[in-house]
């Protein structure tokens, strides 16, 4: 994941063809960005998309509006911080992951506040993978 | 004995034995027992019960954190070989990488007890522990159950009233069972 800023003057040539196009047609000049892989941060890629289109449109080209949203990655939307209890705050991606389809709220109400956070604090704390049995990685080899 | 599969509301009695495999389930957040396997241990801790451990269930689970750590590192096919051999190999990148998750388990059961559960480990005396020994053989026998799913049941007989388990080989073991005392809830996805 590279995390260089981009500027009209420091700007690199793109390091494999996919990454980036640079087109122009008269005096309009079109940006299209997208990410390498799909493990790359969106955040990233919206940064170097933004620090390469406010170059370009700096130079005095115009964007047009189409291409650059077909490049935009998804918005943050799991940046925003939950409060799961006191002392235990996760983004809201990881709380979709670890408590999603979990009855909290209810659990919440049933337990005292020490027994609560120590549940929520200790559930889910390795992604692992969905494929695994569970039943089977528990058995110790002879 | 009687053998269920685990539903929300499903009532459970305390004291309760818990395996390895349903601690390990919910820890790992994409398992496919994962949303079961916390809300059943949610509502199993909002009874206060008495929560019943022993050192195979700490060893088992310690054991599936290094397999999973395993197959993170060298990405397998889904239950591929992992055995003493390849650990042996792997042991020093597995605790470098992931040492931190190697303490997850312990660490649970920690917080429990700090928050008030109770947490007990068993067999706790001698003479429990030589009984435990007596019996496992005799399941291994009678229900044809590997010594430490044998020893795992001989434990939640002799302690428990409920026996949670992620293992459904259980369930031919209650259809054999004329003991009425201990009940097998079954973290099903």
């Amino acid at each position: 994941m590279s995390t260089d800023t981009f500027t009209a003057n420091t700007m690199r040539p793109p390091l494999h063809p996919d990454d980036s196009l640079v087109g122009q047609q008269g005096p309009d000049v079109s940006v299209l960005v997208r990410p390498r892989s799909e493990t790359a941060s969106p955040d990233v890629w919206q940064l170097f998309s933004d620090q390469l289109i406010q170059s370009v449109q700096g130079l005095g080209f115009r964007q047009p509006d189409v291409l650059i949203k077909e490049s935009q990655p998804p918005p943050p939307s799991g940046r925003t911080p939950v409060v799961i209890a006191p002392g235990i705050m996760v983004r809201a991606e990881e709380y979709e992951e670890r408590y999603g389809g979990i009855d909290l709220d209810g659990l919440k109400r049933r337990m005292t506040p020490a027994v609560f956070n120590a549940f929520v604090r200790h559930v889910g704390v390795i992604p692992g993978r969905p494929d695994l049995d569970v039943s089977r990685i528990v058995e110790i080899p002879e | 004995m009687n053998y269920t599969d685990w539903q929300a509301g499903t009532a459970v009695a305390s004291p309760v034995y818990v395996d390895a495999n349903v601690l390990v389930a919910i820890t790992v957040t994409k398992h496919r027992l994962y949303t079961n396997g916390v809300q059943l241990v949610g509502e199993l801790l909002a009874s206060q019960p008495r929560i019943l451990i022993s050192l195979m269930t700490v060893q088992e689970s310690l054991w599936a954190l290094a397999r999973l750590s395993y197959y993170d590192l060298a990405p397998q096919r889904p239950g591929a070989l992992f055995n003493r051999s390849i650990y042996d190999r792997w042991c020093g990148r597995i605790f470098a990488s992931h040492g931190p998750r190697m303490a997850a388990i312990s660490s649970m059961l920690h917080s429990w007890s700090q928050a008030g559960i109770t947490v007990e480990v068993v067999p706790k005396t001698e003479e429990d522990f030589l009984s435990l020994c007596n019996v496992t053989p005799r399941y291994m026998r009678d229900y044809k159950l590997t010594p430490n799913d044998a020893a795992h049941l001989a434990i939640a007989c002799a302690h428990a009233r409920t026996f949670v388990t992620a293992d459904s080989d259980f369930e031919q073991v209650a259809r054999q069972s004329t003991s009425e005392n201990l009940v097998i809830v079954h973290l099903a996805p």
